[in-house]
């Protein structure tokens, strides 16, 4: 049956007798069908076999769900209450005098460990529920691990300003239980400091840490002596309670609050007394922690009235945390305006485990290191701008997702330069390419008439670096570092790691070697070192890749750089491409240890691509560290469309290196220009010496990369509204200044030029900078008669601005940046320009609703 | 939300979750662990975590709401349950990450092992079922584990991509291969 055979490569046929065509394959498959018999042959064999499959199926064994596990998930279904919280509360009884102490003194821990421990603690959880009834000392001894968290973790944690999500809607119940509750603890706050100091100073045990250790130690005599957690405390005692004042009831209630508030994991303690906010930093305190949850809540089952005998967990106590839980979820989406008010200390961002595929734009856990804007410096005082280059283009895809997210962004996520660098430019490339090795990027400066402030001049530089086809380029030894931690498995994260690899492995040529490390708990090699030319092998490996665990980023990027060093090409490129959101959350944390160890490798000859995924909890601060510090590039993929750009249409780009340590520094003719500001680069700033000293890192240009920064210049004898006023002359100093003899002699030549570019770059496995000298003569061309690129490019820088509503936007609004914009697409061959206007205008009625 | 309660109450999903399924989780885990208990062990896991999801989402005002969850629920329990599975199956054969595999070692470690069902696991069947058990013994592991998600689960084609993190395309190549294999023994020519 040959023809019949030949119908069988047709995977429609299977599609159609599952039903998984649409309606308009199915009619033209139809179609198909009465034309050729052979097809309808193999439909009908194809539902032969289904029909057997299906009998065979339904023929199999049926099993359930054994009784206990039944029970012990309708359990966890029933009290929806935090897992770990429950059930480390479940046969609690205590002195709430002194457990209102404790849970106070313990719950500011909570607001700093609480992201920590909440997978712990779930998981405690179902240990709890299966197995045997739950002891404090099983809570505890779960909780022990993060004990050993290295001391610097948690310091850091403290120390670092908690930050808070923005624009988002304030839920007025919450702010008004919460300003209550806030009082209630001004008001305790005294109690039960004297409380603690009775208790602490004569109950110190032996501990390593005498006032950490001592206040758990407490919690646990409050039992009697005994540590059993089901122990039931004897009547009288907990009648003694009955004169706690509504105070301290409350207390729990607010100290219940505090991890909702605190869920950042790094809002300072929102107590002041020295000593509780001692404790709060000791991690030792540590294991005390699951208690201190648990006398929360069975204080809130007591300010309820609902707690008999004090035996048990009252039914309802869980009902309540259900509450408090959605309470505190709501409470960590609060605005920032109730967020300053409550905590007073800077606070930016809350950090959930929200790992939904919905998560937002504006998702909790994604982090930005603050950006200060240049300003306008005087030239006769500043004469040298100098900066190291950035290719990066994370921020724009950022930005993007945040607009189409229905969102403004953060104005932190704004980074100007990234997202000029986001698009395609058409600038001339070095001459004479066929085998002379002239420069590897060219160099070129522009000026007009700034359109945003017409009194200034826009100073465009743009470097183009050589195009490498792929043939040209040099082999290459790639280790994939995929991060496979459970917050990867978002389908625009883990998903689309693999469905860009794939994109990416068509781009390789068959001599170049693919190696795949994933890191979660543990780290692992899935594909050593293979040829692309086994592309099979390498596409088997990625398919299997599963999200599941925890991160630790620092064992994974080890094991990475041995594969890559196991298999370094001499001539080649060596580089890890790191797949990861970010999110390293197992432990060294420490940015500092990854990025050091990065750095330490690139000097070696392996560098590192970081491709940022998915929007949930993304360390965008971290990732652009270890770039950065570690002169890797750095690219931010939501979209297939993102990762084929990233992956494919820039992949020499991203792989080869033409040119690092490339430094710009411009020195400004005071004679023609009082002030200028550099738009965007404002991690980028180096000191001047820094442009004559090799041993200073800088960035690195890629094949084909290209890179633009503006300077906003400011003619002599106009000054605008915002440079800093003029210090005055040094008395002691004599005057030659740096242009001195420019100044003077105005009736010469030289002195039109508005400004000198040096540009320092090494060759990529050289030590030795090469200089590389443009100058600029000053011009007056109208904006409007620039090239397209020059006012796309002018339009993404205002247009930024715009988004972080800078003080130096000048005359334009979003409605200027549009119409520049659409007069300059030009070709627009990917449609990136076209998809900047829909940002602009989404932009604009953001903005236009916010105020 | 049309119904609060509904909304606020995650434990109704998840109890309604458990009912429809139990089975065909269980039946999916033992295909590929061949261990009925660390099935069980699997499938508590994965309703565990849909107690903890089903919370999470519940107390959050962001979407996707409880509803909408609800309404891709089934690819959700069998990812969550093949993650799981895996975790399991490379507890079992622990890796230090130090050492290397070697080269040509074509299992990757994420790998789901060996997929069934095989003809031990159903001894009992009837003689027709048992070529058809024959039959899909045969088939690659990949190909094994499709076809349970699809025939026996009753996912589609999309929700077995979300599964398994393979296109869509791909899943249909793999079903049509695995239909296309099973004719030449099942169908008379």
């Amino acid at each position: 049956m040959s023809t019949s055979k030949e119908a069988w490569d047709d995977d429609r046929i299977t599609a159609y007798v599952m039903q998984e065509l649409t309606p308009e394959e199915t009619t033209a498959f139809e179609a198909e069908m009465q034309a050729r018999p052979e097809l309808a042959v193999a439909i009908d064999q194809a539902r032969n076999v289904t029909d057997q499959l299906a009998s065979f199926y339904a023929s199999l064994p049926v099993t359930t769900l054994d009784a206990n596990r039944r029970e012990a998930i309708a359990g966890a279904s029933a009290s929806t209450s935090p897992a770990g919280v429950s059930s480390a509360t479940s046969g609690f009884s205590r002195n709430k005098v002194l457990l209102a102490a404790v849970a106070a003194s313990l719950l500011l821990v909570i607001g700093l460990v609480l992201p920590v421990m909440r997978e712990r603690q779930i998981r405690t959880a179902m240990v709890d529920e299966s197995g045997p009834a739950p002891t404090s000392a099983a809570a505890i001894s779960e909780a022990a691990p993060f004990e050993s968290a290295d001391n610097a973790t948690l310091s850091k944690m403290s120390d670092e300003p908690a930050e808070s999500s923005t624009a988002q809607v304030p839920d007025r119940d919450a702010i008004v239980a919460l300003r209550e509750t806030e009082k209630s603890l001004r008001a305790t706050r005294k109690k039960i400091r004297a409380e603690l100091e009775v208790v602490v100073a004569p109950k110190s045990v032996a501990s390593p840490d005498p006032s950490a250790g001592s206040s758990v130690t407490i919690g646990l005599d409050s039992n009697g002596d005994a540590p059993a957690p089901n122990l039931r405390l004897p009547r009288n005692r907990r009648s003694g309670m009955d004169g706690m004042d509504k105070g301290m009831m409350e207390m729990g209630m607010s100290s219940a609050l505090a991890p909702g508030m605190g869920m950042g994991g790094a809002s300072p303690p929102p107590l002041d007394s020295g000593e509780l906010a001692q404790l709060g930093h000791k991690p030792s305190a540590l294991p005390g922690l699951p208690a201190a949850v648990s006398d929360a809540s069975s204080m809130q089952g007591e300010t309820r009235g609902t707690l008999s005998g004090g035996q048990g967990l009252p039914s309802d106590t869980s009902d309540m945390m259900l509450r408090v839980e959605s309470v505190r979820d709501k409470t960590s989406r609060l605005s920032k305006e109730v967020e300053a008010k409550l905590h007073p200390f800077g606070s930016d961002e809350f950090k959930s485990e929200d790992d939904s595929l919905g998560t937002g734009p504006q998702a909790p856990g994604d982090k930005f290191s603050p950006i200060n804007e240049n300003e306008f410096r005087r030239v006769t005082e500043h004469p040298l701008s100098t900066l190291s280059i950035d290719v990066d283009t994370a921020s724009y895809a950022k930005v993007r997702s945040f607009l189409q997210g229905g969102q403004l962004p953060r104005p932190d996520s704004v980074r100007i330069e990234e997202m000029i660098n986001y698009f395609d430019y058409d600038y001339t490339g070095p001459i004479a390419i066929d085998g002379e090795s002239t420069d590897p990027f060219a160099a070129a400066m522009t000026a007009t008439v700034c359109p945003w402030e017409p009194k200034h001049r826009l100073v465009r530089v743009g470097l183009q670096a050589k195009h490498l086809t792929k043939q040209e380029r040099p082999r290459c030894n790639l280790v994939f570092l995929i991060d496979t931690s459970g917050s990867m498995s978002a389908s625009n994260k883990l998903p689309l790691v693999i469905d860009g690899m794939k994109v990416l492995l068509n781009e390789l040529r068959e001599d170049d070697q693919v190696a795949i490390v994933v890191y979660a708990g543990s780290a692992g090699l899935v594909l050593d070192s293979t040829p692309v030319s086994q592309s099979e092998k390498i596409l088997r490996a990625l398919t299997q890749l599963q999200a599941g665990g925890s991160t630790n980023g620092g064992a994974g990027l080890q094991l990475a750089y041995d594969t890559a060093r196991e298999h370094f090409l001499k001539d080649g490129v060596n580089r890890i491409i790191l797949c990861s959101d970010g999110d390293f959350n197992v432990g060294m944390t420490g940015t500092d240890q990854l990025v050091r160890e990065a750095r330490t490798q690139a000097k070696s000859g392996i560098d590192l691509t970081v491709l940022g995924f998915g929007m949930g909890n993304h360390n965008d601060a971290m990732m652009e560290k270890i770039s950065n510090d570690a002169e890797g590039n750095y690219a931010f993929v939501d979209t297939i469309g993102e990762a084929r750009k990233v992956l494919a249409d820039q992949l020499t780009g991203t792989l080869v290196t033409v040119a690092k340590d490339v430094k710009i520094q411009i020195e400004f003719n005071p004679a023609v220009v009082s002030a200028y500001r550099l738009i965007g680069y404002e991690n980028r700033l180096l000191a001047k010496e820094d442009f004559n000293d090799d041993t200073k890192d800088a960035g690195e240009i890629g094949a084909g990369h290209r890179v633009t920064a503006f300077y906003e210049v400011v003619p002599a004898g106009v000054l605008p509204d915002a440079v800093a006023p003029p210090v005055d002359p040094l008395k002691y100093q004599p005057q030659p200044q740096v242009d001195e003899e420019d100044a003077k002699d105005e009736s010469e030549p030289a002195s039109t030029e508005v400004l000198t570019l040096k540009l320092r770059y090494k060759p990529p496995q050289g030590d030795t900078s090469t200089l590389m000298t443009r100058v600029l003569e000053d011009s007056e061309t109208p904006f409007e008669s620039v090239d397209n690129d020059f006012r796309f490019a002018a339009a993404v820088a205002a247009f930024g601005m715009q988004l972080r509503s800078s003080q130096f936007a000048g005359s334009w609004t979003y409605d200027d940046v549009l119409r520049v914009v659409e007069g300059a697409t030009g070709d627009d061959p990917h449609g990136l320009r076209g998809e900047m206007i829909e940002l602009v205008k989404a932009a604009r009625n953001l903005t236009v609703r916010e105020r | 939300m049309a119904d609060p309660n509904d909304a606020d109450d995650p434990s109704e999903l998840i109890n309604r979750a458990v009912e429809e399924h139990q089975r065909s989780l269980l039946a999916y885990a033992g295909g590929l662990l061949h261990d009925p208990v660390a099935a069980q062990d699997a499938v508590q896991d994965t309703f565990l975590q849909l107690c903890r999801k089903a919370r999470q989402i519940a107390a959050s005002d962001e979407p996707p709401t409880l509803a909408e969850f609800a309404t891709r629920l089934a690819p959700w329990l069998f990812t969550v349950c093949r993650t799981r599975v895996i975790d399991m199956q490379r507890k079992h054969q622990p890796q230090a990450f130090a050492t290397r595999r070697d080269p040509d070692d074509s299992a990757p470690e994420a790998e789901v092992m060996d997929p069934g069902p095989t003809p031990e696991d159903v001894a009992v069947a009837s003689e027709e079922h048992r070529r058809v058990a024959e039959s899909i013994s045969e088939l690659s592991a990949r190909q094994r584990e499709i076809l349970q998600l699809r025939m026996q689960a009753g996912l589609s084609y999309r929700e077995i991509a979300e599964v398994t993190g393979l296109t869509t395309t791909n899943v249909g190549f793999h079903l049509h291969q695995a239909v296309a294999n099973l004719r030449k023994q099942l169908v008379a020519t």
